[in-house]
């Protein structure tokens, strides 16, 4: 399958952070013939090939939860209020399109003043106590459709920009979940005869909650995490960032297994794999960090797909690097993972 | 939603760049009403009635969006622009656009939000600051698909919006041409002039010389105009609702509105059982403000739909305020136009 349409799949509508089931549907179409699929009491979900084969066990963790609103009033004339489920940036939400992922889903529009009764104050951002969603449904008919608690995404499909760039909200981190995906079905399609499991986890964007849970049930030999991380664009330190297109980012920490890092960096190199290194003094902020001291620890790697304008609904990445992170992927765990000497 | 309406708002024209919409109306209308073309792209279209005018009236509606244009090229490939019309920059950052005639898509870009410092966070930045991703990798690659001057437009469909509303980018004022458009398709008891003006976001620039050329004795501005009935807003300064009729102002930041024609609309309005609201803060304005003052002065009414988002890729109106208003303009131009 084209790496841009498990992306497409992937990207649109549901799953923020706590409401990953959304997603399941998608998930088991995406991976059903790759292996045994199940799911756990916090909503991960597994797809597992030659469970119980011999050999090194991998497991590749990446979070399928995404950012977003939760439902936390309906005012009188139907008006929304939310509050922030996980990190998100308030700067980018006036006038923006959305869906309440109710009992059935409602589209919305994030209020906005217009210009021509501005106060002057325009580089003030909405705040939960500010931001307000027009459904365009009275209170009472909009409470048959959305409750308390249901979560709101950013509404836009997937959309291709020049250079095989493409642009949806929520690649951070469908498009590690994309590259983990892919590389199952290339495993597959290359037989490959270890136990692999591929788990998408959840609640990552609210403290990484889920990947712990979802190791633990695995304890695999090794650990892979793929995630998304900063690419340069305007205004951006070079030293804070890679950049887009040129390969996947691989992770370089003190909470990281070194023996696997430098096994990533030379199966790029032995297969010709673009990539870029990415240093962190501690921790990594992904899921890498709950992983890695999992289960009395696991030796982890960790791999991301540069990404600009991160939690915004204008990400954007370039699909040769996701396809990129699944090769790398598939050919580090066909080499026997790790190397230690 | 009607057919037209959704036509309407998806052409896109920034001001002074109305090509792609007076091509549209113009195949709607030429079969109706005789049309011609200024020089600044303003369209004027006579139309016959059963009889002649008493008095010369001309109906304004504007075709031009608000959006922006290209202004600069980096020598990385991103795309600086600059607004065309007030555009509030929050509704701005991070949305999806379009530029020129092939539509490029491109996403105007921000910096990551784990990035930025305290006082970065709380500040929405400058159109100054921000640019278009196209996805281009160096400036010559964007110069293949972007030029300086190319027009940029929020990218953003037009669809029925939850019970009864339509939502779309240009509504302000796609929705008033339309009601132009209806009214030329239907017989009308006498003589009328139409005009679809340009250049109304960058100062009523277009009406001004449609006005001189057309002459008229009293005139109906059809437009939207701005309303704040939404969650936090309280009072006046909600200034009209949805779903309370067509809005009669009294005055705006560019007209003082004639208070006989004001009367009208609302005796109209009284009689025929049209739900009708005015306006409770003085802002904002339209092409009146250079109607009213064009040739010896001109006695003006605005006649417009309340939406909510004005400005913003995501303009929203009540479907049958649109019907009312479609009701009140030909009894209110029969009236103008018969004394």
């Amino acid at each position: 399958m084209e790496i841009e349409k498990i992306v497409s799949r992937l990207t649109f509508n549901g799953g923020v952070s706590g409401a990953e089931r959304e997603m399941f549907s998608v998930l088991e179409e995406l991976l059903d013939e790759d292996g045994e699929l199940s799911s756990d009491s916090m909503g991960n979900f597994f797809c597992t090939m030659n469970k119980g084969a011999a050999g090194k066990r991998f497991f590749l963790d990446a979070h399928i939860d995404k950012i977003g609103l939760i439902v936390k009033y309906i005012n009188e004339s139907g008006f929304v209020k939310c509050d922030s489920c996980g990190g998100i940036d308030w700067r980018v939400f006036a006038g923006e399109e959305v869906v309440i992922m109710g009992r059935e889903p409602v589209r919305g529009i994030v209020c906005s003043i217009p210009p021509h009764l501005s106060t002057g104050d325009e580089s003030k951002p909405l705040d939960s106590d500010s931001l307000y969603i027009d459904t365009g449904f009275d209170s009472e008919t909009l409470k048959k459709k959305i409750s308390l608690g249901d979560r709101v995404c950013v509404y836009k499909p997937l959309a291709k920009l020049l250079s095989g760039r493409i642009t949806a909200p929520a690649l951070d981190n469908r498009a590690g979940a994309a590259a983990i995906t892919a590389a199952m079905k290339l495993l597959k399609e290359r037989g490959h005869k270890g136990e692999v499991t591929c788990a998408l986890t959840v609640q990552e964007e609210v403290g990484t909650r889920g990947a712990g849970p979802a190791v633990f049930g695995v304890k695999p030999d090794e650990a892979l995490v793929a995630d998304v991380s900063f690419a340069h664009s305007p205004g951006l330190k070079d030293e804070d960032c890679g950049k887009l297109g040129e390969g996947p980012m691989i992770g370089i920490s003190p909470t990281l297994d070194e023996k696997i890092t430098d096994t990533l960096i030379k199966t790029c190199e032995e297969e010709g794999i673009a990539f870029q290194r990415e240093v962190m003094g501690g921790r990594t902020g992904t899921n890498a960090d709950a992983v890695s001291v999992n289960s009395g620890g696991i030796r982890t790697g960790l791999i991301s797909v540069p990404l600009r304008y991160m939690h915004t609904a204008a990400e954007t990445v370039a699909a040769a690097d996701i396809e990129n992170t699944a090769r790398l992927i598939a050919c580090y765990i066909e080499k026997g993972g790790c190397r230690n000497d | 939603m009607t057919e037209l309406i959704k036509k309407l708002c998806s052409a896109d024209g920034i001001s002074g760049r109305e090509d792609e919409v007076r091509k549209l109306i113009l195949s709607e209308i030429e079969p109706y009403a005789r049309c011609s073309v200024d020089a600044l792209g303003n369209i004027i279209a006579f139309k016959k009635g059963k009889s002649s005018a008493a008095s010369k009236v001309m109906l304004a509606a504007h075709m031009d969006e608000v959006g922006f244009m290209v202004n600069y090229i980096t020598e990385g490939g991103f795309i600086k622009i600059t607004p065309v019309g007030g555009i509030d920059r929050r509704v701005v950052y991070g949305r999806r656009v379009k530029i020129g005639k092939n539509k490029i898509t491109g996403v105007i870009g921000a910096k990551p939000v784990h990035l930025l410092s305290g006082d970065e966070k709380n500040k929405v930045p400058d159109f100054s600051e921000m640019y278009v991703d196209i996805g281009a990798e160096s400036r010559e690659e964007a110069e293949k698909h972007v030029k300086i001057g190319d027009s940029v437009y929020f990218d953003s469909e037009i669809y029925p919006f939850g019970e009864g509303f339509i939502k779309g980018k240009a509504l302000d004022d796609r929705a008033g041409c339309a009601l132009l458009i209806d009214m030329i398709k239907n017989e009308q008891p006498y003589d009328l002039y139409f005009v679809f003006t340009v250049q109304e976001e960058v100062g009523t620039r277009g009406a001004k010389a449609a006005a001189f050329s057309v002459m008229p004795e009293k005139a109906i501005v059809v437009e939207t105009t701005t309303a704040a009935d939404i969650g936090g807003v309280d009072g006046e300064k909600r200034v009209c609702e949805l779903g309370k009729g067509p809005v009669v102002s009294f005055m705006d930041r560019g007209t003082v509105y004639d208070r006989e024609l004001y009367s009208l609309a609302f005796e109209i309005a009284e009689r025929e059982n049209i739900p009708c609201q005015t306006k409770t803060l003085v802002a904002g304005g339209n092409d009146s403000s250079a109607i009213h003052v064009s040739g010896a002065g001109v006695k003006t009414v605005a006649v417009s739909l309340a939406c909510r988002y004005l400005h913003s890729p995501s303009c929203v109106i009540y479907e049958r305020d649109y019907e009312y208003a479609a009701r009140l303009l030909p009894l209110l131009a029969e009236e103008m136009a018969s004394c």
